[in-house]
C-alpha cells in the first residue's frame, strides 16, 4: 500500500478500533479496582461506620495529588 | 544472592510456560546458574516444553513438605550446562500452597542460584500471588489482541499490591514481552502494534517474540525454540536472555514483514 493509502487507513483499521476500545476498558477496569479486596474494605468500613452513625452510602475514590496518592472516602449520611 | 523472575500474565495460553523454558536455557547459555521453577501446581507443562518429564522424580510439593530434599528433587539439563529445572506437583492442587513454606524454597533457591524464573500459573487465582510474592522482577507476558492486553493490565496492578517487596518499600521491576507478533497482520492495521501496547499498560519493554511455527514443533519433540536454528522466536527468546543478563542487544524490528522476508532469504542461502 502506498504512503498516501496509509495515510487514511490509519484511523479506521482494526488495530486502531482495538486501541480505542482498550484504552477505555482499562481506564474502568482501573478505576473499579484501585484496590484488591476492595469490596471487603468497603463492606467493613460501612460496619463501623453504622455503630456510630446512620449513613446511607460511602464512596471510594482514588486520586493522585503529586507526590501523594490519596484515597478519597466520602460518607453519605442519612438526612 | 540470585535474582528472582516471576513470569506472569492475565490471560492463559498466551506462552509464559515457553516464554520460561526459553529465557532459563538462554541466561544458562550466558553462563548463569540458572533453575526454572513450575509453579502451576496441578498442571505440570513445563516438563513436557523441556524435555525432561522422563526425569521428574520429587516435585515442588515433596520439597516445600519436607518428603525430598532440594538437590533430590532438581533435575539438571543434560543438554545445557546450568539449567536446572524443579516440577510442579500434578495430583495436588494450588491450595498446598504456603506463604512460609514458599519462603523458604526461594531463600533456597537464591542461595544456590543466579537466575530464578517462576513459572506462574494464569491469572490472578491461587498460584499467582505466592509466585509474585517474593519476586525481585516480574516479566509479563502478553499477546497483542485485546483481552491479553486487558488481563496483563489487571495483573500489572495487582503486582505491587501482593509483592512483599514492594511492602517493604522496594521496587518491583515489571517488563514486559510481547509473544506471537504477526508482521503480516501489523502491516495490514489488524493486529495492535507495539508502541500502542506499551502506551495502553505503560510498562518496559524487554522483547518482542514474532509467531514462529517452530514453536508448536519445539513443544511436540521437547526441544525449545532457543535451541533451534534460525528460528525467529529463538533468536528473539535469545536477545531477551542476553538483556536479562545485563548485555545491551538492540531491539529488532519483527514487526515488518519486509525486514523478515530479507532475513528468510539470507537464512534460505544458507541451508
Amino acid at each position: 500500500m502506498s504512503w498516501f493509502g496509509n495515510l487514511f487507513k490509519k484511523e479506521t483499521t482494526s488495530a486502531h478500533i482495538a486501541k480505542d476500545r482498550l484504552m477505555i476498558a482499562i481506564a474502568t477496569d482501573r478505576q473499579n479496582s484501585l484496590i484488591p479486596n476492595m469490596d471487603e474494605m468497603r463492606a467493613e468500613i460501612i460496619r463501623v461506620l453504622e455503630k456510630y452513625i446512620c449513613i446511607n452510602d460511602i464512596e471510594i475514590k482514588k486520586e493522585n495529588k503529586g507526590e501523594v496518592d490519596l484515597l478519597e472516602i466520602e460518607v453519605i449520611m442519612k438526612k | 544472592m540470585g535474582i528472582v523472575f516471576a513470569v506472569i500474565s492475565g490471560k492463559g495460553g498466551v506462552g509464559k510456560t515457553t516464554t520460561s523454558a526459553n529465557l532459563a536455557i538462554g541466561t544458562a547459555i550466558e553462563g548463569k546458574k540458572t533453575v526454572v521453577v513450575d509453579f502451576d501446581i496441578g498442571q505440570r507443562n513445563l516438563d513436557m516444553i523441556l524435555g525432561l518429564e522422563n526425569r521428574v522424580v520429587y516435585d515442588i510439593t515433596n520439597v516445600m513438605d519436607g518428603d525430598a530434599t532440594l538437590s533430590q528433587a532438581l533435575i539438571k539439563d543434560k543438554r545445557q550446562e546450568n539449567l536446572y529445572f524443579l516440577a510442579a506437583s500434578q495430583t495436588k492442587d494450588k491450595s498446598v500452597l504456603d506463604r512460609e513454606k514458599v519462603k523458604k524454597l526461594i531463600d533456597q533457591l537464591k542461595e544456590e542460584f543466579d537466575y530464578i524464573f517462576l513459572d506462574s500459573p494464569a491469572g490472578i487465582e491461587g498460584g499467582f500471588e505466592h509466585t509474585i510474592l517474593y519476586a525481585d522482577n516480574v516479566i509479563v507476558v502478553v499477546n497483542p489482541e485485546v483481552s491479553s492486553i486487558r488481563d496483563a493490565d489487571r495483573v500489572i496492578g495487582l503486582v505491587d499490591a501482593k509483592s512483599h517487596k514492594a511492602k517493604e518499600g522496594e521496587r518491583v521491576g515489571k517488563f514486559l514481552v510481547i509473544t506471537r507478533i504477526d508482521p503480516d497482520l501489523i502491516e495490514k492495521g489488524e493486529m495492535i502494534s507495539t508502541e500502542d501496547i506499551l502506551d495502553i499498560l505503560s510498562i518496559n519493554l524487554l522483547g518482542k517474540v514474532p509467531e514462529d511455527k517452530r514453536v508448536i514443533d519445539a513443544s511436540n519433540t521437547g526441544k525449545p525454540v532457543i535451541l533451534h536454528e534460525s528460528s525467529p522466536a529463538g533468536e528473539a527468546y535469545s536477545r531477551i536472555a542476553k538483556r536479562l543478563c545485563g548485555i545491551d542487544v538492540p531491539f529488532v524490528d519483527v514487526e515488518s514483514p519486509e525486514v523478515r522476508g530479507f532475513l528468510q532469504k539470507i537464512t534460505g542461502l544458507f541451508k
